[in-house]
């Protein structure tokens, strides 16, 4: 029983010792914090005027000027916060202009410094600043970093800022595919990284569609602009279809269908399509390209196994005019599945609910009175007076 | 605005002297910094002291000041400097003058050719701008030349939840002399458009309270019992459908984040003209 | 007799410090992930992707029973958010009042007379759904009183998006906190299932047009105690616990999951509390069943803030009813304890909750009255007694210090040395008065279970601006 005393009487002592070194720590953290951002505040008022000086003249050819006051380095450490918070929403020339700024005022070696020497979420700091600062010269020192560095949500700001910092399009394939090869797979987050780069990325991202890699296809896809889509693109997209990997044949038919109409004949290919997702998307594109053609298809498509192909396709079909409205209530009275015709009715009805909600003697009302005769000519208007 | 001030409001008669540098700077090639300061004289009516601190600061630059005690209107020209120099200039004097405690009750800078075509036109615009009640009268006021001639000062009401962004819209738009009003989301720029109707508007979408779509959607039901002002979108969203929604609703301009200033000026510009 | 009393004392002893042992071993992974959660929150240009088309919808579930106070306010912030492409369901739940015609009158809906509704889950079905093009993200569905999960179910059935997002009627979103949470599951998408937002007291905070405009801390002393609680077990607790893929619970009041995953597990479980950690818990079995790569995320810069009961009566009746859904879960889930095929849920997390959360009342105060016991026999060893309180409190309240850690490294939302204060002394308040009711709670809740007691028990809504001017 002794022991035991003993041995609570030590684990309260070292429990009070841990508590009141955790009160000290915490204490000291709040008060620094506070004496650090009242003085950012203050510094930030003192520098107010030349903050605006830059923002005024932020398009001029010259170059801004830096402040003739001495700069300690907390001056340093406010104004690299306030311009950066300027380079963030501006882009062009403009800059460019802020990143010869930076490099007057010593920040991007200051930055780089710390990129090298300190660890953990200070070094992370200093990667995005280096990329919100756009400098070039820190591309090596990243890459290295971007090898070290453990923990995902530091490998995706050090990859941004690897895209923001270089120029070179060849750095871009490198840091894609490191990133592609040791982190979970995230095509989208990638694209997103890629999308902050001020290079064209376009070839790139054809390599990368045709390379057979699925990852790094589904990489270039999600980063594809979605118009303007040239034919070797699309046909390198046709062959995706193909993949093995299901994603990689729906984010192929989502750029497919997204820019011109596909020919009738391609329709019906990627129609008979085994994945849902395919059917889905196409049916969804017909709404968009609204070609009276694709009329029979999309009745057709009413009959598809998937809920989702069916309520897309009733979508679409009311925004293909009266005809697809007529059509649409054609599917809606001669379907013997409940689901299908349910499907049908409330589209119609939400189609009629915004005809009226637009308003009369507007422009198209005629067509509108159309859609409500075609409708009052298939149902029974008497029992439902729910419109 | 005061009645004293009104006085103030056709330029103060130029000195003879002044006239003389202005005639000189219109005729030749160079250019010239101009820096109108309105403030309190300490005993020192030729301010010697400022003179001695400007030639110690640029030793290779020519200044040449102006007093007039009646208005309390310094003006000082720079030779042969660009409207950026002179503002970065400005700053260095606005910091000496409080130093010495001589507050400046307000800084406008200038260069012509850069600013106006004639160095009078540009006195007037600044000494105009710098006694009617400013919105921040603290800062330095930069006046940017355009070529069109404005009946009145366009109104532009600006809604933006984002400090950053309001900061760099009001700082570069006010240069042009347009009339910056502010709302941080939809309900206050409705308020706003009330009470101030702006001339155009410019709104992000994303707004808390009241989204940009709701907003555009009021305004442009308000044009049967006000004229329509004309509505730019700024915003961050850059999907697809927010460009055809914004432009469905009658938007007359629509930009993503991040912009281009110089761009912005430009578009805003036309629709003003227009 | 004595020798038994003592040695139960001892085990008594033994036992609380080993489960705040494990407790701080899980603070510790806290405090270790600490600096990958502040690098994510601080660097990831959050405002740039909330405008990206390449950010995955998410369909928001709102259940709603009897909110016509705040549902208002609670919409229009939902539908203010900063993200690309979402809906807001609302789901009225048979509500007796008069939340469904305040909807209908604020936001001009329709009824939609044709419903097509699928049935992925099951659910009672919808008597009306209702939606206005002019707010082309909100649709409502009216339906007889069925409960949460009912309803949550009822709103997956109309979801059109691949995510969910379950929110109570009465939080209200930061702006950023659904963009937060979709940066964590677009860094790994395959396998992200399910994520947690953080869940703060916002009583005492000056809130104005549906946001939380001024961080304040609460001036009644239960919503403060609360405060604390939820700093110990959000930051201190699932921090390390999502680390390790062994989180129990994600709030009801806010998380985000995989549509598909969900449907895979059958929807929500109705007709009784503690839905929130049901689902979870059918989350990680199915993902390890099926062997599948996965995990159960928390983001604690997503943040939601709510209201916390601020009398005994309310307060109670909710801890009683976690009680009660949490002995509910537990012996449901009975099969996976010590069941080395769950891995960490089976291996560490049940256990944990099973001997920490459920049992811990019960050895608590036996353990205590054995030592009295003890002590009534010998009074020269009377201290032990006092000892074993002293660890109690002393290891309490350095897990307690270890939360308000993590909110001083990561998060200072409270920024006010005074409210360092506040939290500090009501931390340690707690211990005589606050902890020992929330035992009595829990064995209350218990003997619900046992004895089939099946409601909600009270809740009173007070309208948000109400809240503010009180405090």
């Amino acid at each position: 029983m002794f022991q035991h005393l003993q041995a609570a009487y030590l684990f309260l002592i070292v429990s009070s010792a841990l508590i009141v070194a955790g009160i000290i720590v915490l204490l000291c953290l709040k008060y620094r914090h506070l004496y650090v951002t009242r003085e950012k505040q203050r510094l930030a008022a003192k520098h107010q005027d030349y903050i605006a000086y830059v923002l005024s003249h932020l398009d001029e050819k010259q170059p801004l000027e830096v402040p003739a006051v001495p700069l300690g380095k907390r001056d340093l450490q406010v104004l690299e916060e306030k311009l950066i918070e300027i380079a963030e929403r501006v882009k062009g020339k403009h800059r460019e202009q802020l990143t010869a700024l930076f490099e007057k005022l010593g920040l991007p070696e200051l930055e780089l410094g710390r990129l090298k020497q300190l660890p953990g979420p200070m070094r992370t700091d200093a990667a995005y600043k280096l990329g919100a600062m756009g400098y070039e010269k820190a591309t090596p020192a990243l890459f290295s970093i971007l090898e070290a560095e453990s923990d995902e949500a530091g490998r995706y700001i050090i990859a941004r800022a690897i895209a923001r910092c270089t120029r070179s399009v060849s750095d871009l394939r490198v840091m894609v595919e490191k990133m592609v090869e040791s982190s979970p797979d995230s095509p989208r987050l990638l694209a997103e990284v890629l999308g902050d780069s001020p290079l064209d990325v376009l070839p790139l991202l054809r390599e990368w569609i045709n390379s057979g890699d699925s990852r790094l296809a589904l990489v270039a896809m999600a980063g594809l602009p979605a118009a303007n889509l040239d034919d070797p693109l699309v046909d390198s997209l046709w062959k995706l279809l193909e993949a093995e990997e299901k994603e990689v044949r729906i984010q192929a038919v989502r750029l497919i269908v997204s820019g011109e109409r596909v020919s009738a004949d391609q329709i019906n290919v990627l129609m008979a399509s085994p994945d849902w997702e395919v059917r889905a998307i196409v049916a969804k594109a017909m709404g968009a390209w609204r070609e009276a053609d694709d009329i029979p298809v999309l009745q057709q498509a009413m009959d598809d196994q998937s809920w989702w192909v069916k309520y897309h396709a009733a979508r679409s079909l009311v925004k293909m005019g009266a005809e697809g409205f007529q059509a649409l209530c054609e599917v809606a009275s001669r379907t013997p599945h409940k689901e299908t015709a349910d499907l049908a009715m409330q589209q119609l009805q939400e189609a009629l609910h915004e005809d009226r909600t637009a308003g009369q003697g507007m422009p198209g009302s005629n067509e509108r009175d159309h859609k409500l005769t075609i409708y009052h000519s298939y149902f029974n208007r008497q029992k439902e007076r729910a419109i | 605005m005061e009645k004293k001030d009104r006085r103030y409001m056709r330029p103060p008669g130029i000195p003879e002297k002044l006239a003389y540098f202005i005639r000189y700077y219109e005729a030749s090639d160079l250019s010239c910094g101009m820096i109108a300061i309105r403030c309190r004289h300490s005993g020192d009516l030729e301010w010697k002291e400022l003179q001695q601190f400007l030639a110690t600061k640029e030793p290779k630059q020519a200044a040449e000041l102006f007093y007039e005690q009646s208005s309390g209107r310094l003006v000082i020209l720079l030779d042969d400097v660009s409207l950026a120099q002179t503002h970065y200039t400005a700053l260095a004097i606005k910091e000496y003058l409080q130093s010495n405690e001589q507050l400046a009750e307000g800084i406008c800078v200038a260069s012509y050719p850069e600013s106006g075509d004639s160095m009078e036109a540009i006195l007037w615009e600044m000494t105009e701008r710098l006694y009617q009640t400013a919105a921040m009268p603290s800062a330095i006021q930069v006046v940017k030349g355009h070529d069109h001639k404005w009946e009145r000062r366009p109104r532009l009401l600006l809604v933006e939840n984002d400090p950053v962004i309001q900061q760099i819209l009001s700082v570069r738009l006010a240069r042009h002399g347009y009339e910056i009003h502010l709302a941080e989301n939809g309900m206050e720029g409705k308020e706003k458009v009330e009470q101030v109707q702006p001339d155009l508007v410019i709104t992000e979408l994303t707004l808390p309270v009241m989204n940009g779509y709701q907003l555009i959607d009021w305004l442009q039901q308000q044009h049967e019992t006000t004229e329509r002002c004309k509505i730019m979108v700024l915003t961050d969203r850059r999907l697809e459908e927010d460009m055809s929604q914004c432009f469905r609703r009658g938007v007359a301009d629509f930009l993503t984040k991040p912009f281009s200033p110089v761009e912005l000026d430009w578009r805003i510009r036309r629709l003003l003209v227009s | 007799m004595r020798e038994l009393l003592l040695g139960y004392g001892l085990f008594a002893m033994y036992y609380v410090i080993v489960v705040n042992s494990i407790y701080l071993v899980i603070n510790i992974f806290s405090h270790l992930n600490i600096s990958t959660i502040i690098k994510r929150a601080r660097f990831s240009r959050f405002q740039s992707l909330a405008g990206s088309k390449r950010v995955p919808p998410v369909s928001i579930l709102v259940p709603a029973y009897n909110e016509e106070l705040t549902i208002i306010e609670n919409v229009r912030s939902l539908l203010a958010l900063q993200y690309p492409e979402y809906e807001v369901i609302v789901i009225n739940d048979g509500s007796k009042d008069d939340t469904l015609n305040v909807l209908i009158r604020e936001f001009g809906l329709k009824r939609q007379s044709h419903v097509s509704v699928r049935s992925v889950v099951p659910s009672s079905a919808p008597s009306g759904i209702y939606h206005n093009p002019q707010y082309p993200q909100l649709y409502v569905i009216d339906k007889e009183n069925g409960g949460k999960a009912d309803s949550l179910n009822a709103g997956i059935n109309l979801s059109h998006y691949p995510l969910i997002a379950s929110i109570d009627a009465d939080s209200l979103l930061e702006r950023d906190a659904l963009i937060r949470l979709a940066q964590v599951y677009m860094e790994n998408p395959e396998e992200t299932v399910a994520i947690g937002g953080n869940v703060r007291i916002a009583n005492g905070c000056r809130i104005e047009d549906g946001m939380v405009k001024e961080v304040r801390l609460p001036d009644k002393i239960l919503p403060m105690f609360q405060t604390i609680e939820y700093m110990k077990a959000f930051l201190g607790g699932r921090i390390g616990w999502s680390s390790i893929n062994g989180l129990i619970i994600v709030s009801g009041a806010f998380g985000l999951f995989r549509k598909d995953c969900v449907i895979a597990v059958g929807g929500y479980r109705e007709g009784y509390p503690g839905e929130d950690m049901n689902i979870i818990i059918k989350l990680h079995k199915y993902m390890l069943e099926n062997k599948k790569k996965y995990r159960i995320a928390f983001c604690p810069d997503a943040v939601c803030w709510t209201q916390a009961p601020d009398s005994l009566h309310i307060l109670a009746s909710q801890r009683k009813r976690w009680g009660r859904g949490n002995l509910k879960n537990m012996i449901e889930y009975r099969h996976m304890l010590f069941n080395p095929k769950y891995k960490i849920m089976g291996l560490l997390t049940m256990p944990y909750n099973v001997l920490f959360e459920t049992l811990n009342p019960y050895f608590k105060l036996t353990g205590f009255l054995a030592l009295v016991g003890y002590s009534l026999y010998d009074m020269t060893h009377a201290h032990i007694v006092l000892i074993f309180l002293a660890i109690n409190l002393l290891y309490g309240y350095l897990l307690t210090i270890s939360g308000i850690l993590l909110e001083e490294f990561a998060f200072r939302r409270y920024t006010k040395p005074s409210d360092l204060m506040k939290l500090l002394g009501y931390g340690f308040l707690m211990f005589f008065g606050y902890y020992q009711l929330g035992a009595i709670w829990r064995v209350l809740g218990h003997i619900d279970f046992l004895r089939n007691n099946n409601t909600w028990g009270v809740m009173t809504r007070q309208s948000w601006q109400v809240e503010t001017r009180q405090s």
